[in-house]
């Protein structure tokens, strides 16, 4: 899979970004037709987001648009501008429910069909971002194919159980824990909520760690200098990747036809933790190909 | 619109509490059947209480009872002494399942037809204190309309978990907060556990606080001069309804314009920011006017 280490919120009513955004050292671009459009913007907003879609394909760039939520009279016309070959999914704002997603995976199928585009590889990445949502989680993780990850709205969550928005944000690490396990559960990935002090490059780096520590594996952001930080966080360390290769070759020298364990430093090696040091480094080599693929897309622009 | 931030428990055989309890200020009266007294007077203490009750409602206080749990035997004579135009609602202790809550909601339609109440009249705050409880809550919380609120109990939940109760309270962490989130997920509200350690004004100051930053909009209350502080907490602050009453104004504003996208404070104020607003701004109005009221 793709990493989605970071996810960069572009306006979708303004060429400039729109045009800055293929440069971007994001893993993915999410141009933003929701809330961060004015309401009269908006038609021309979907017809500068669509123009933009093939640049961002070119540049290597996964595309995500944030289409207008289910039950608003945008929806159909987001979704009939955008789906194309070059757009890799879109985000859904507000998802409380499965029968959402199912209703949305049923509105691309069709919308598919009539673009001859193949029908369900348009992806859906849904904003847990209620109560309700955080209840239903992991039902609404798994009710389409089309889910590859789910993303949690730390500031909608908390305007809705009526809880003051602190620093540290220990109002809603119950809630952000649940989702990171139910994307789990559903072999999906968590996404998390965009640090909102664009001048706190600290705070970031806090949050985004301990988003990390509870398994999400990537993070919206909402200006391109966000994204160093994201993506060095939840990137494998070369001291991880140093270990992950240490406890693999400690393990090919177990005797399979006699024991299951091994030992290294004093620590027991079993499969579940072999298992786990291979996906680190399979997960390191799709992040340095990212990189790699970053870098080389800036430098061409220069 | 009726206030929640403080529930005062009083013990339903006291003739003499009973009597002075429309003098304090607590936002909602709560007359005890359970805990608070003992078995052998549970048949007296309904019969005080039902005396007391049109005098209680004449304070303008909602009135909750609190009645003995469905596996108790006892609740059908509760609801019988209690059932009336003087109650807004009852709390029943350790509520377990779906199934449970259906079957409480039929025992009081019962009394609600014979007495002429119109059906669904007596709400209910169910108590969420024990492991099966917590696991069923969402279902409990989604069970029947007349689910007012959820109430958290602290002592009962550990006490069924075989687990010591800590002053900073991390074995109920998880609970709580589950607690709170399914009553949001079903609209209703969520209340905290009373502190039983009534003479530690700082711990409960603490501990409102922490309730309310996990949600709860209210707290238990085993004794009047906890309310005070309980009220204090649960109450929207200056800062708070200064915010919401900007929010409000600039969320109308930009629709008059016909624009979706307002900010305050430099941050996007979106239909989930507005409706928490509108809560602070309506919180703030009734506790005003029935702090009016009876003062």
């Amino acid at each position: 899979m793709e990493p989605l280490r970071s996810l960069l919120f572009v306006p979708g009513n303004r060429e400039r970004f729109l045009e800055k955004a293929r440069s971007a050292p994001a893993d993915a671009l999410v141009p933003d037709l929701e809330s961060g459009v004015p309401e009269p913007q908006k038609a021309r907003a979907r017809q500068m987001v669509r123009d933009a879609l093939p640049a961002f394909a070119k540049a290597g760039k996964q595309v995500f648009v944030r289409v207008n939520q289910i039950g608003s009279a945008h929806l159909l016309a987001d979704l009939n501008s955008v789906l194309s070959e070059h757009l890799t999914g879109v985000v859904l704002p507000q998802i409380a429910s499965p029968d959402d997603i199912r209703h949305l995976d049923e509105m691309i199928s069709s919308l598919e069909g009539g673009k001859r585009l193949p029908v369900g590889r348009i992806r859906i990445i849904p904003f847990i971002e209620t109560a309700l949502g955080v209840e239903r989680a992991f039902e609404i993780a798994t009710a389409s194919s089309r889910v590859i990850a789910v993303a949690f709205g730390a500031e909608d969550f908390t305007a809705d159980m009526g809880v003051s928005r602190s620093a540290e944000g220990t109002e809603f690490l119950f809630a952000r824990n649940r989702v990171a396990v139910a994307a789990r559960a559903a072999h999906k990935l968590a996404i998390d909520s965009p640090y909102v002090d664009i001048s706190d490059a600290q705070g970031l780096e806090r949050d985004a760690r301990l988003a990390m520590r509870l398994g999400f594996k990537g993070k919206f952001a909402i200006h391109p200098d966000q994204l160093a930080v994201l993506n060095r966080v939840f990137s494998p360390s070369p001291e991880e990747v140093r270990e992950a290769k240490r406890i693999l070759a400690a393990f090919e020298r177990v005797d399979a036809e006699t024991y299951g364990t091994g030992s290294l430093d004093g620590k027991m090696i079993d499969t579940a933790i072999a298992l786990r040091a291979q996906k680190l480094l399979r997960d390191a080599e799709a992040v340095s190909r990212k990189d790699g693929l970053n870098a080389s897309s800036k430098a061409k622009r220069r | 619109m009726n206030t929640f931030r403080s529930l005062l428990f009083i013990p339903g055989n006291s003739p003499k509490m009973l009597g002075k309890a429309s003098g304090l200020p607590a936002d909602t009266i709560v007359p005890d059947l359970e805990d608070s007294v003992p078995p052998e007077e549970k048949a007296n203490a309904r019969a005080i209480l039902s005396e007391h009750l049109p005098g209680l409602a004449a304070g303008g206080r909602p009135v909750f009872v609190r009645c003995n749990g469905m596996t108790t035997g006892m609740t059908w004579d509760d609801l019988k002494a209690v059932v009336s135009k003087h109650i807004v609602g009852i709390s029943i202790g350790k509520m377990e399942s779906r199934e449970m809550a259906l079957e409480l909601s039929a025992l009081l339609s019962v009394l609600e037809r014979e007495r002429g109440l119109p059906e669904g009249h007596t709400k209910v705050i169910p108590w969420i204190e024990t492991g099966k409880g917590l696991a069923n809550v969402r279902e409990i919380a989604a069970s029947t309309p007349r689910m007012l609120g959820i109430a958290f109990g602290a002592e009962d939940y550990s006490a069924d978990m075989g687990i010591a109760r800590t002053k900073e309270g991390a074995e109920i962490a998880t609970a709580r907060v589950l607690t709170a989130i399914a009553a949001r997920a079903a609209d209703i509200t969520p209340f905290d556990t009373p502190n039983v350690d009534f003479n530690d004004m700082e711990n409960l100051n603490q501990d409102c606080l922490t309730a309310k930053s996990l949600g709860f909009k209210g707290k238990f209350a085993i004794h009047p001069k906890q309310i005070e502080t309980i009220n204090a907490v649960f109450r929207p602050s200056a800062a708070e309804v200064d915010w919401a009453s900007r929010v409000v104004r600039a969320f109308e504003e930009g629709k008059r314009r016909g624009t979706a996208a307002v900010a305050v404070d430099g941050k996007m104020v979106d239909t989930p920011i507005w409706k928490n607003a509108v809560k602070i701004l309506d919180l703030h109005q009734a506790i005003e006017r029935a702090e009016k009221v009876h003062r």
